[in-house]
């Protein structure tokens, strides 16, 4: 197993040194930068912001040394904000954590439940009933979904706040402030978990089907077995093990922010951050923030081969 | 006067296909008596395994379901009582094993657990206690390293280890009846012969009945006590195994008799049945046999043969036979 | 022991239909498959058709008519600038419409091509496509995206060209899981009986390759070609509207629902924004309906028992 994951993390060296050349070259294409952005800046002061950031050397010289500080753990220097990206990543990335983790663990529950009951109840009216819905949820736009929700619940209704995350000019603290919080969350919360349902649901309800074809499920009811024992002992184990790997590609997502939603609802994420970061140019946040995003993605594919690993004891003891 | 285990009269079972709506068991009637073997022969898709699958209750309603008849276990009417009634019997008093012992255990729960589990559902007993009859049983279908096998996954054992587990979940809450679908199919010749032994003594031991489904008269000529032969759908003949295999009367059962090699008799060509089994979902009344049929008469096309029983305890479905009477 | 069973064994009947014949069949017997092709051909005509029914499709702007509510003229009321917001609708379906093609077909035919070249030569060629896949995937598609656009918004192309690159962009995004699948599928068809059979006959790689597997992989590829004309309208929604898609004047359905960002077109004049997002709704519904009852009646093994 030790000698897996040390194969596995050597591979990963490859994909992010091409993920690295991609996203430093891509950056660089973009034509303009932050310096010449800004109208108040003398020719002098301008020359020297070139001298500082380097612009004045060759595109793959920068690139080495902007490399070479990647490996040193130093992500840049943000403009925007006059603060390194990693501080920037840190102050925004847990306001983002807290509405993905809340919808990602809504978004499993519900399409765990749902997915097997329509897969226990195939050809229902039940059934049909999710299919529908599952086949809405993956046709809307997320920005058209956060402004219809916006409109019924905070315009129309008026029950919840239409965007930010805290009532504007408010110093609450303690309860109150979480309180005010989680009523700031709960439209981008429903928005997310709204998008991420349907996939999810119609992958467990697949899941689920194949799983309950198998003779296995045929022997445990043949034991006079409850069917809730067949169904979430014997069924939902196996459905749930390819789950894992699944799940682990959800982790970018995590740390990532919703970059539409936190737009759409100006909740201050690290996802409105690298919007606003594009509207100014600042690319060694958004540069920074691509790499990290790339790491967390290609770390979280190898953790899902070792959890799945642990968790099924056909490749468990393979190894 | 021997008691009668299970009684099945005039079973109906359909199942939905894509052609239309088939009979999988058409009118099937017969009986097992305590403490002996009744062997269900047959070609696949005759209809066998769904026999079992309506005595359990386990077909599976989206595909099919049991249309009419009656099915007795001890004189209690399974398609009449209530499901949990029914659940609580399956595992307990009936039992069944599978074909296929590699995928039949749940891949992800160890041996052990498996074995547990319906001595736990059935019966009130500690977990402890469940666990030594668990060990126990591993024993007594003849595999030793009880402890080691017990904490095992499926996937670490060899089909006919498997085939043994399977034999020990079903025995687990000591059964008196056994189903036990083409237990042998799926496994090596030699274990073959070692699970027939096996099932064989402890159905003794334990004076089980056992209905014994297979397509190989091998293993019927060693273990039946009675033999019924079904063809698409129907019972077309049965009888004691010794009369049935010395003088069977169906134009099919000889064919297949006549189709088994046997050792010391070498022929030029090994006997086949000509034709091929027909599609159950355009069958008109008729012998469904007629068109394979080398004595096949007119009637035969026409009407469908009841069965008629002979002084020996046989029985059989076949115009050949009526005439006889008749004339 | 085997004898008796060898007999038995059923024969299975030769089909008479071809497999076509039958996955189009079969299609027919599906309810939601065919309401979903029933509307992509309403809405294709509604688009395509729809703005020669329409007076206004000439008039354009119109200052002494603006921001008009529903009305028996304007069916869908009128935009800031006085024009017909459901003739905009129709010639925004042609753009989205032709973007979502124009994605599909280029990522299906870079994807296949790659798939098929990694997963049948195998070895260096292999490594280095499903490298590039790797990199791709491992960065963000919105991101990725946006990041493109920004460059292209830069570069200034002429606004008539931008469904194209639009169209590029999208095809860049949309290939590597293509590509996976196909080689994927490549490299279990090449285990196959079969095709060890063409190896064993001593065939040229380009009958094998034409006669042997493209004809295998054409059902994947319709079915994962059309779900991902969805994914492209989708996306291309997104980007018009941030503003990095398809802009002005040319309307698409994404850059339409821009107008909701101006907080009194939003809360008090519904009739701009809403009707091009639920275009975007039933247009993607119906595609993945059909596109799911296309794999539905290619696998068998999915059909009803």
């Amino acid at each position: 197993m030790k000698g897996y994951i040390l194969k596995r993390l050597f591979y990963m060296i490859p994909t992010l040194f091409g993920a690295s050349i991609l996203i430093f070259f891509l950056y660089s294409l973009v034509p303009g930068n932050f310096i010449d952005a800004d109208p108040n800046l003398t020719a002098e002061r301008k020359a020297e912001l070139y001298e500082l950031h380097g612009y004045n050397e060759p595109v793959f010289i920068r690139y080495f040394i902007w490399l070479g500080n990647l490996l040193k753990g130093d992500l840049g220097y943000s403009l925007q904000f006059q603060l390194p990206v990693g501080e920037v990543i840190g102050n925004y990335i847990w306001s983002s954590f807290i509405v993905a983790l809340a919808s990602l663990i809504l978004t499993w529950v519900i399409a765990i439940l749902i997915g097997i009951m329509s897969a226990v109840r195939q050809y229902s009216l039940f059934d049909t009933l999710i299919t529908v819905v599952v086949f809405a949820a993956m046709a809307t736009p997320s920005f058209f979904l956060g402004l219809i929700v916006i409109k019924i619940f905070a315009v129309d209704l008026g029950w919840l706040p239409a965007g930010g995350m805290i009532a504007t000019g408010s110093n609450l603290t303690g309860w109150e402030y979480i309180k005010d919080v989680a009523e700031h969350m709960v439209l981008p919360v429903l928005v997310l978990t709204m998008l991420g349902i349907g996939g999810l649901t119609r992958y467990f309800r697949t899941n689920m089907l194949e799983v309950i074809k198998q003779d296995f499920i045929r022997t445990a009811r043949a034991k006079g077995l409850k069917e809730r024992v067949v169904i979430f002992k014997h069924g939902l184990r196996n459905a749930l093990l390819p789950a894992i790997t699944l799940f682990s590609f959800e982790l970018p997502a995590l740390f990532g922010g919703a970059i539409i939603t936190e737009q759409i609802f100006n909740w201050p994420g690290i996802g409105a951050v690298y919007m606003q970061a594009f509207s100014i140019r600042d690319y060694p946040l958004l540069m920074g923030f691509t790499i990290f995003i790339a790491l967390i993605t290609v770390m979280s594919n190898l953790l899902a081969d070792i959890f799945y690993g642990i968790a099924d004891p056909r490749v468990r003891v393979r190894k | 006067m021997t008691t009668t285990v299970l009684e099945v009269k005039n079973l109906l079972t359909q199942y939905h296909t894509g052609d239309g709506v088939i009979s999988a068991v058409n009118e099937v009637s017969f009986s097992i008596p305590k403490g002996q073997t009744v062997c269900l022969v047959g070609e696949s898709g005759c209809g066998k395994s769904a026999v079992a699958m309506s005595i359990m209750g386990l077909i599976d309603p989206g595909a099919g379901a049991v249309k009419n008849g009656e099915i007795f276990f001890n004189r209690v009417d399974l398609l009449n009582i209530k499901k949990h009634e029914l659940r609580q019997l399956r595992g307990n008093d009936i039992s069944m094993i599978f074909q296929e012992p590699m995928t039949s255990l749940n891949p992800v729960l160890t041996v052990g657990s498996q074995i547990m589990e319906p001595i736990m559902e059935h019966e009130i007993i500690s977990k402890k206690e469940a666990k030594r009859r668990a060990l126990e049983l591993i024993k007594l279908v003849g595999i030793g390293r009880s402890e080691e096998i017990f904490d095992s996954f499926p996937h670490q054992l060899s089909g006919g280890m498997l085939q043994r587990i399977m034999i020990a979940i079903a025995l687990s809450c000591s059964p008196e009846l056994l189903i036990a679908d083409e237990p042998t199919t799926a496994l090596d010749v030699t274990i073959q012969a070692q699970i027939l032994d096996l099932l064989r003594s402890l159905k003794e031991q334990r004076e089980m009945s056992m209905l014994l489904i297979t397509h190989d008269l091998g293993v019927v000529a060693e273990v039946a006590d009675y033999v019924i032969v079904m063809y698409a759908g129907k019972v077309i003949e049965e009888g004691p195994v010794v009369e049935l295999f010395e003088n069977p009367k169906h134009p099919y059962t000889q064919g297949l008799l006549k189709a088994k090699p046997v050792i010391g008799q070498r022929q030029e060509e090994l006997y086949t049945i000509p034709g091929q089994v027909p599609n159950l979902a355009t069958l008109k009344p008729s012998c469904f046999f007629s068109e394979r049929c080398e004595h096949c008469m007119s009637i035969c096309k026409e009407e469908t043969p009841s069965i008629q029983t002979f002084d020996n305890e046989q029985q059989v479905a076949c115009w050949l036979y009526k005439e006889v009477s008749i004339v | 022991m085997e004898n008796s069973a060898i007999i038995i064994k059923k024969i299975k009947k030769p089909t008479k239909t071809s497999l076509w014949g039958q996955v189009i069949r079969r299609l027919l017997k599906m309810k939601m498959p065919l309401l979903g092709l029933a509307f992509l051909l309403f809405i294709f005509m509604f688009s395509f058709i729809g703005p020669f029914f329409s007076p206004y499709i000439n008039l354009g702007v119109n200052p002494t008519n603006i921001n008009q509510p529903p009305s028996l003229e304007h069916w869908l009321g009128t935009d800031k600038l006085g024009r017909d917001v459901l003739t905009r609708l129709m010639l925004a379906g042609r753009i989205s419409l032709l973007v979502g093609l124009g994605a599909m077909i280029m990522s299906v035919t870079i994807g296949g091509l790659l798939g098929i070249i990694s997963g049948f030569y195998r070895g260096i060629v292999d490594q280095i496509f499903m490298r590039i896949a790797d990199v791709l995937m491992t960065l963000p598609g919105l991101p990725l995206l946006f990041i493109m656009a920004a460059i292209l918004s830069e570069w200034k192309v002429p606004t008539e060209y931008r469904i194209y690159i639009v169209m590029l962009m999208l095809s860049i995004v949309g290939w590597p899981g293509l590509a996976r699948l196909v080689r994927s599928q490549i490299l279990s068809l090449s285990e196959r009986q079969f095709m060890q059979a063409t190896e064993a006959l001593g065939l040229r790689d380009v009958r094998k390759l034409f006669k042997h597997l493209l004809p295998n992989i054409i059902p994947l590829l319709i079915v994962s070609g059309t779900l991902s004309v969805g994914g492209a309208i989708l996306s291309e929604s997104t980007l018009s509207f941030f503003g990095l898609g398809v802009v002005p004047p040319d309307a698409s359905w994404g850059n339409m629902i821009t107008s909701a960002n101006s907080l009194i077109d939003f809360q008090k004049r519904p009739w701009l924004w809403i009707p091009p997002g639920l275009a975007i709704f039933f247009t993607v519904i119906s595609i993945n309906l059909l596109g799911d009852g296309l794999r539905d009646a290619i696998d068998p093994n999915m059909k009803r028992r």
